[in-house]
């Protein structure tokens, strides 16, 4: 190693750390690190298909009385804020832009959040609203199948509490959680249910026998992607509400840590031609740091480090930056798996793009999807193997039969109501295509072994890979220190100049080193 | 621990071989006169070395169709990607049997599998990485009787490595019937041991385990004469100029009627070599670093690797040698000696 590359290697590293450490120490970024907060950005994602004319559609706020709710802002594309009342639920009301009116629309609730102490404050059973009691057509609870099963249930037990007890009992071990889309009353006659349908059965159950009820649509405040509001019940019992939850059983207890989105028999957001649209919710940890450094860029008092990190942008950009920070890094895994492991891989790089293609997946799932993938793929690519078609079409075809498969699993996990699974927009089915081409070559020219090997490779370099850009600490710790990177290209540059053995090769020449030393160049055992 | 031991045989890493070889001894430009086996087979004609005849190269699509005209007359033949790697999409034909193809491996293809492969492989997928191709058709080599007992299903070759064009070490391949006769190590050939010195077999490799036996036909593999061997020396020493490469491994066969053939060159040879001799390359490489070479001729190279690299010898005969320069100057990175 020359005077001149390690000098250049310490002149990256140095960079990178005296960037880091002045930051953290001279401009007090490590203090606010520290500084936990207590406020959460909450991204509500409403999503309208395609071809729901020109209904408007409104959307319920979130509630005031429970959390400190501030920086409320609206990313509306193909839709017109019209109205916002603020009566005991606040609301907002949007009708669709004329130019968009056919696509689907998607529809953003931003805000940020400090969770209060849910006050326990005991309320006069006359002075509650008129609907906690009430029947309607979401909450039948003057049906006559209500009226008799929750009569049914409840005869036994003495007192209020009991009586709700039985019926939590009921929906919750008795009413089966299914996927399909269900009211209440279908819930009851099938003994199974969504979500929404069971926790509507139970306050229709409730109300039945004259104890005040209401819905409650809210979501637990932890970091967490993407999901589907949550539905339980509030039940008032000695003069106050109880938080009931007959589908996570829940039974009383504290409610703090929960952010409460609306309380009632409405739907959050629902299209004025009565449609019920999909609605998911991400939040995300705010942190004392990050909102400084927003602040401070946004007065226009930015200090030189702060524009370092590209915290101005919007959040959807700075998603897709996270992972872009970190690609070096798992760059530098690709390399130290070639170079110091000596691990086989299809392709160089391909392990890290499977890994941005699975960030947002479960490790499990993940494996278990490109598994499918390469097996289904590996047989589709023997039958079209037969058709003896030119290389190029025949990698089209395999493509087209890649794109299927994906797009299969995807239509059975909607199917089935659940979340999807893998970002769809960041799937490579080139890659996919190209490791079954290769693994196909391979399994025919070298046999599986080979093949198996160079699999096994691929799978432990992409888990590596998958392990970086999944973290949402480096995510973070990227993002804040980008100069990080100079480091990464200082690894990587003694990476470049190691000319040691790898790993691979002492499994590979142990034979020759167990033997005894052999005299040098030419030997006689 | 076990690098240590690995450093102490002088054992040769991939990544060695790559930074400390093959980026200063092979430059990029000149890899197309090996990767190329049309260039390659020109080039060693122009210096002397026999080479197996080529009938045809098929280049364009619009060839596959009428591939049959192509095809020699006579009934063996061999079908390579020209820039092929590895042995990977070569088809070697022993016999044709009414309109059918027979393989040397025993699989039987008809002509339209045939022109089904031609056609992939002119569109990349032998190449190195994926590029459109060609096809040469030349003419199938015989096994020597010298390898009767000991080669399945293919012929027979010697890997060499030469370095600044002298031969440093050399093995034996032998196909077996899990290579489909085939001689690459990675797909279940036997790899030999030779001694450089007098061209005898020290002991045997099947992958990463040393056998005795020759796995399909039992005989052993110790021992053996690698029939002409000077000759067989002298044309790697000679081949070893002819590319403008530094670092390179040579495959030559001994035919049945050419005799000494050169097969192909390889610009990024594998360091299996090193397990089939029980030695490691770098010390050999090292001392040849520290030769100076010019003028120094095909036949002298190949006496010199005999009398450095052979068993009886030790590295203390590099000293006394006449043709090492006493101060050693840099090695010239590239262009490996000037003719």
């Amino acid at each position: 190693l020359s005077r001149r590359f390690l000098l250049l290697v310490a002149l990256c590293l140095a960079t990178s750390v005296g960037l880091v450490s002045y930051k953290l120490w001279g401009r007090g970024w490590l203090r606010a690190l520290g500084e936990a907060s207590a406020r959460w950005s909450v991204d509500v994602q409403v999503h309208v298909p395609p071809g729901t004319d020109s209904s408007r559609l409104q959307l319920a706020l979130a509630d005031k009385a429970t959390a400190e709710i501030e920086d409320e802002r609206f990313q509306h594309e193909g839709w017109e804020l019209s109205l916002r009342s603020r009566r005991e639920q606040r609301v907002a009301r949007f009708s669709p832009s004329l130019t968009a009116a056919s696509s689907a629309r998607q529809l953003n609730y931003r805000f940020s959040v400090r969770p209060r102490e849910p006050a326990v404050e005991a309320e006069n059973k006359e002075d509650l609203p008129a609907d906690a009691l009430g029947a309607s057509e979401e909450i039948p609870s003057d049906d006559d199948a209500i009226l008799r099963q929750a009569k049914y249930l409840t005869e036994p037990a003495r007192d209020e509490e009991s009586r709700v007890r039985a019926l939590f009992d009921f929906v919750q071990d008795e009413v089966i959680a299914s996927a399909s889309k269900t009211g209440a009353l279908q819930a009851l006659r099938e003994r199974s249910g969504d979500d929404a349908a069971r926790a509507r059965l139970f306050v229709a159950l409730t109300r039945s026998i004259g104890v005040p009820s209401r819905l409650v649509h809210g979501i637990p405040l932890i970091e967490g992607a993407s999901r589907p509001v949550h539905l339980r019940a509030d039940v008032f019992l000695d003069g106050h509400w109880t938080a009931v939850d007959p589908v996570r059983g829940r039974f009383g207890g504290s409610t703090a840590g929960e952010l409460v989105l609306m309380r009632g028999d409405g739907e959050l957001a629902q299209l004025e031609s009565g449609r019920t649209v999909e609605l998911h919710v991400s939040t995300a940890r705010e942190s004392n740091l990050e909102g400084a450094i927003r602040q401070r860029i946004r007065s226009g008092h930015a200090h030189w480090t702060d524009r370092l990190s590209p915290l101005a942008f919007p959040a959807r950009t700075q998603l897709v930056l996270q992972l872009l920070l970190l690609l070096p890094l798992g760059a530098l895994v690709i390399s130290i798996g070639r170079n110091f492991l000596g691990l086989p891989t299809f392709g160089t790089f391909a392990p890290l793009l499977l890994a941005l293609a699975f960030h947002e997946t479960p490790l499990l799932p993940s494996i278990l999807l490109l598994a499918i993938v390469l097996v289904v793929g590996s047989v589709a690519r023997l039958l079209i193997d037969r058709l003896r078609l030119l290389l190029v079409p025949r990698l089209s075809v395999l493509l087209t039969v890649v794109v299927s498969i994906v797009v299969a699993i995807d239509f059975l996990l909607v199917g089935s109501n659940k979340e999807p699974l893998f970002s769809m927009a960041l799937l490579p089915m080139v890659i996919f295509t190209m490791t079954i081409e290769r693994l196909s070559l391979m399994a025919a020219e070298e046999g599986w072994r080979a093949t198996l090997k160079t699999l096994g490779g691929t799978v432990v370099v992409t888990v590596a890979c998958y392990l970086i850009v999944r973290s949402h600490t480096l995510q973070r710790t990227f993002l804040l220190f980008p100069e990080l990177n100079l480091s990464v290209v200082s690894g990587l540059l003694l990476m470049g100049r190691y000319t040691g053995y790898r790993v691979s090769e002492w499994m590979r020449f142990r034979a020759l080193g167990e033997e005894r030393a052999p005299p040098m160049p030419g030997l006689d055992p | 621990m076990i690098a240590r031991r690995l450093r102490s045989l002088g054992l040769l890493g991939l990544n060695e071989r790559n930074a400390g070889f093959l980026g200063r001894y092979n430059a990029p430009a000149q890899l197309v006169s090996v990767d190329d086996k049309v260039i390659a087979k020109t080039l060693a004609t122009r210096t002397g070395i026999t080479v197996p005849r080529t009938f045809s190269v098929i280049e364009r699509f619009g060839d596959v169709a009428r591939l049959s005209e192509l095809l020699p007359s006579s009934p063996d033949f061999v079908l390579k990607p020209v820039r092929g790697a590895m042995g990977n999409g070569v088809l070697v034909i022993r016999e044709r049997v009414d309109n059918d193809f027979l393989l040397a491996n025993g699989r039987r293809l008809s002509l339209n599998d045939l022109k089904h492969h031609v056609a992939n492989t002119l569109a990349g997928m032998h190449s190195l990485g994926g590029r459109p191709d060609r096809v040469l058709v030349e003419e199938r080599l015989r096994v020597h009787p010298a390898y009767r007992e000991i080669a399945v299903e293919g012929v027979p070759d010697v890997r060499i490595i030469v370095f600044r064009g002298v031969p440093v070490m050399a093995m034996l391949r032998l196909p077996t019937s899990r290579s489909a006769g085939r001689a690459n190590l990675h797909h279940g050939a036997v790899a030999v041991g030779v001694d450089i010195a007098t061209g005898r077999t020290t002991r045997a490799m099947l992958g990463s385990r040393p056998i005795a036996q020759h796995p399909d036909t039992g005989a052993t593999l110790e021992g053996r004469l690698v029939p002409d061997w000077e000759k067989l020396l002298s044309t790697a020493a000679l081949a070893g100029e002819a590319f403008g490469l530094g670092y390179l491994g040579l495959d030559l066969v001994h035919d049945e009627r050419l005799g000494t053939v050169f097969l192909e060159a390889n610009a990024r040879p594998g360091l299996g070599i090193q397990l089939a001799n029980g030695a490691g390359l770098e010390p050999r490489l090292r001392a040849v670093e520290k030769l100076a070479l010019e003028g120094v001729s095909a036949i002298e190279r190949a006496e010199l690797a005999r009398r450095l690299f052979g068993r009886a010898d030790d590295s203390a005969q590099i000293a006394s040698s006449p043709v090492v320069s006493s101060s050693s100057p840099e090695p010239a990175p590239i262009s490996f000696f000037k003719r």
